[in-house]
């Protein structure tokens, strides 16, 4: 790799870590709120509240955490696969100082609540909440980086195009298209067009944007770190066209009780349900590669992430088309369920992809291992043993809430005593989660400094000294 | 043969819950979708089926591809993507220019709503509504009224004929109806408790009113802020016309002091916060007629009485609002015994008393 390509990929590397410090923390401290709302009193000083926060909190973990991680990950991974320099690694470069600044301003500006600014207040749309102005940043830095793969991948040496390529570079594009729709195209509908136009965004923000990415980057990680090849191409061309055909159809669902033509609503039910299809066929084929050389997840922290990450993924997905159909939405709509089902895609399978990634590209970049294998598998028990009890306490809370309001008929006033320990267990749960992802950002860092030199074929983690040769493995 | 149970598996995965909602769909009879959507739909599975046999059965030879080709795989991409986008885009369209229903939300900027409750404070409900949108008010309120709504904790106090129809948001820039109710329902909060003043006080201070409420406080906002937010809150579910007409009963000039008191109280305690004065039943009973009414209570040992709604019962419920619970109602009332003088609880009997 040349210089300037590492500086690309490290520039996005590190900030995204720094996001990932930032983001999951607000979210445990505006979880207080449910518990203590006193206690977070102090915020209304700072000209903050609960609501505010959680604008910060979801907009961190999407744009600061995952988009940045994933796109250092595909700054690595597709000069790879096409066997080419990143061509245009400059414009990578500051396409990343861009995204940064465009996260920092749409926090500044969240912060502001400016009221009534066509280019400075935040929009209305979940997740497209960055004002206009930030808007425009993103649009210019993401073209940027398209532009940046897109080259690299027309400069390719070597004409086959593998299964992450696609994932990555169609992902992208349909990146590209969700964004503008969610944060542009919105603008042109009101009354309930408005809302119809905001649920295609809604879903797609994590469907046909963070789904493909991380996936894409999963098919890379998983077959390299397992040393075994993809168990079926035939599979992953299936999942690639069916993820494509019925994803960008289901955002409705999180709107079928709203008034509306039942027929569009129905639409999106039946490409939920369907979703199932590309997802076995991701998952048959992300469990399957490694089968063959199961010894290697015990070995790999790479492959024990992605393969984690891969059976949240497949929990996540399961939930969610049985969550869409009516019989099920009725209950479950306006709890903590459906939030929490939020929480075991993007902390469960997306951020173990994004960590991943994140471990094998950093000994690839900076020339140094990791230096504690203790430290990573603390990482990895707590999303593997502290974040489904999380996931857990979170769903608990929903369902208690559902019964309480639903069934019961309780007011939310009672209900809200009814879930405090649920929501208590959360946060504590949480807490746990949010310290595994300062332990991760910490490892990363002190591994700067104190790392051992990496070379190519040796383990990602530094082996507990002495370190045995006989480990050493050929990619 | 595994292929075929394992499809066959996703088939009956795929009916279930298809099958389950008949029984559990809460708004009957779908509305018709045009025939062309129904063709399109007919396509969609034959193209999806002949798909899945020809990636699973089909002769793939390597290196077959041309560059060309590829471009055209890429271009499908994006096609698939617009396409769902335009079946989205046409209901869009045609939902927004719907007819709007008469109670549909209808504040133009710049355009002043004085307090119906007779406070003298006013604001503007649109950019009240900016306000709602600028400080997240929505990922814990939704705007909009389902029918099983009236028969859940959702929204208590809502009417069979306030549930939302597609006509009651055309007039709104934009919608936020919301995915996530962690509060009240708020399509007729502005019905409900008609007050600016107290709406104000409640976002400063909500468990000054509502004790076991998690809202946080919003003493942060502007003045103006605030009373425009207050304008939105009350503007909802009132019908405009009647509300820029003025609903409030101006309070007659020779009214008793203590009436008078009684229904200063009423807003500044907040008990416009759980109790109507219209006859409609929010989180407790309206005190519209409920003088010497008789009403069925619960005692705390869980049993039912019938008692007159008289003086005494009045005072105990103010002072001690557990002893004994309307039934139907939530047993979430603080005690005011703290907060009130022996002259205001004369004075709040009073105002009831006057209520009949």
């Amino acid at each position: 790799m040349q210089e300037r390509e590492k500086q690309a990929v490290k520039l996005w590397f590190f900030s995204s870590l720094v996001w990932l410090a930032l983001g999951p923390l607000i979210g445990a401290l505006m979880s207080l709120q449910f518990l203590w709302p006193d206690a977070l009193n102090f915020l209304a000083d700072l000209n903050l509240s609960y609501s505010k926060a959680r604008i910060f909190h979801t907009n961190l973990v999407i744009y600061g955490w995952i988009a940045m991680s994933f796109v250092a990950a595909i700054l690595f991974i597709i000069p790879k696969l096409c066997d080419v320099e990143l061509q245009h690694a400059r414009v990578a470069y500051w396409a990343g100082w861009l995204w940064n600044l465009s996260v920092a301003l749409d926090l500044a500006l969240i912060w502001a609540g400016i009221v009534g600014d066509p280019l400075l207040s935040i929009q209305p749309y979940e997740y497209a909440e960055a004002p206009l102005l930030v808007d425009l940043l993103i649009v210019i830095a993401a073209v940027m980086i398209i532009f940046s793969v897109h080259r690299t991948v027309l400069a390719r040496k070597r004409p086959h195009l593998y299964v992450s390529v696609w994932y990555l570079l169609g992902g992208l594009y349909t990146t590209a298209i969700t964004y503008l729709v969610g944060n542009f195209l919105t603008l042109a509908f009101t009354g309930l067009g408005n809302q119809i136009i905001h649920a295609w965004w809604l879903h797609n923000a994590v469907g046909m944007f963070i789904t493909p990415l991380g996936i894409g980057i999963a098919y890379y990680l998983i077959p390299i770190a397992a040393q075994q090849p993809i168990y079926s191409h035939r599979l992953s061309i299936l999942g690639f066209w069916t993820l494509m055909a019925f994803y960008p159809g289901t955002g409705l669902h999180h709107f079928l009780q709203m008034p509306m033509p039942t027929w569009i609503g129905e639409f999106s039910v039946i490409s939920s349900v369907l979703l199932i299809i590309p997802v076995l066929a991701v998952v048959v084929n992300h469990l399957a590669t490694p089968a063959q050389n199961w010894r290697r997840v015990f070995d790999s922290f790479p492959l024990r992430f992605s393969v984690f990450g891969t059976v949240y993924y497949l929990l996540t997905c399961i939930q969610g088309t049985f969550q869409t159909t009516h019989a099920v939405n009725w209950f479950v709509h306006f709890t903590e369920w459906v939030q929490a089902h939020a929480h075991l895609a993007l902390t469960g399978a997306f951020t173990c992809y994004g960590m991943a990634a994140l471990i094998y590209i950093f000994p690839r970049v900076t020339g140094r291992q990791l230096y504690s294998r203790t430290l990573v598998s603390w990482v990895f028990w707590i999303m593997a043993v502290v974040f489904p009890l999380f996931y857990l306490a979170f769903t608990h809370s929903g369902l208690v809430t559902g019964v309480s309001v639903n069934l019961l008929n309780h007011t939310i006033y009672e209900t809200i005593s009814a879930v405090w320990l649920a929501r208590f267990f959360r946060t504590l749960m949480g807490a746990g989660v949010v310290l595994g992802f300062l332990l991760f950002g910490y490892l990363i860092v002190r591994s700067l400094r104190v790392g051992p030199r990496f070379e190519e074929g040796t383990n990602e983690v530094a082996e507990p000294a002495p370190a045995p040769a006989t480990r050493r493995v050929t990619v | 043969m595994k292929r075929f149970i394992t499809l066959a598996l996703l088939a009956v995965w795929m009916v279930l819950p298809g099958w389950a909602q008949h029984e559990h769909q809460p708004r009957p009879s779908p509305t018709e979708a045009p025939a062309i959507y129904w063709v399109l739909v007919a396509l969609a599975v034959v193209a999806i089926v002949g798909f899945m046999l020809w990636t699973l059965y089909g002769k793939m030879r390597p290196g077959r591809m041309t560059t060309l080709s590829y471009h055209a795989l890429g271009a499908l991409v994006i096609i698939m993507t617009l396409f769902t986008l335009v079946l989205y885009v046409i209901p869009a369209q045609q939902a927004q220019q719907l007819p709007a229903t008469a109670r549909a939300w209808d504040w133009k900027p710049g355009e002043i709503l004085q307090d119906p409750a007779g406070s003298g404070l006013s604001g503007e409900p649109y950019r009240g509504y900016l306000v709602y949108l600028a400080n997240g008010c929505t990922y814990c309120h939704t705007l909009y009224l389902r029918p099983e709504d009236l028969k859940t904790g959702w929204a208590e106090g809502a009417r069979p004929n306030e549930v939302s129809q597609m006509g009651d948001f055309v007039r709104y820039p934009f919608t936020m109806l919301g995915t996530q109710r962690d509060g009240p329902d708020l399509t007729v909060i502005g019905r409900k408790i008609p007050d600016m003043q107290y709406q104000i006080d409640h976002l400063v201070d909500p468990r000054r009113f509502k004790p076991k409420s998690v809202m946080p406080s919003y003493r942060y906002l502007s003045e103006r802020d605030l009373r425009d937010l207050a304008a939105y809150l009350v503007s909802l579910g009132n019908d405009p016309q009647k509300l820029r007409a003025g609903v409030a009963p101006t309070p007659k000039p020779t009214e008793d002091p203590k009436i008078a008191k009684g229904r200063e109280l009423y807003r500044s305690l907040g008990c416009v916060g759980c109790h109507s004065l219209d006859g409609s039943p929010n989180v407790g009973p309206s005190f519209k007629g409920l003088w010497e009414r008789e009403v069925e209570v619960v005692l705390p040992d869980g049993t039912t009485t019938r008692v007159i709604a008289d003086g005494a019962y009045i005072r105990e419920s103010i002072t001690q609002a557990s002893a004994k619970v309307v039934k139907g109602f939530p047993n979430v009332m603080p005690s005011f015994a703290e907060r009130v003088t022996e002259s205001d609880l004369d004075a709040l009997v009073e105002y009831i008393k006057s209520l009949r």
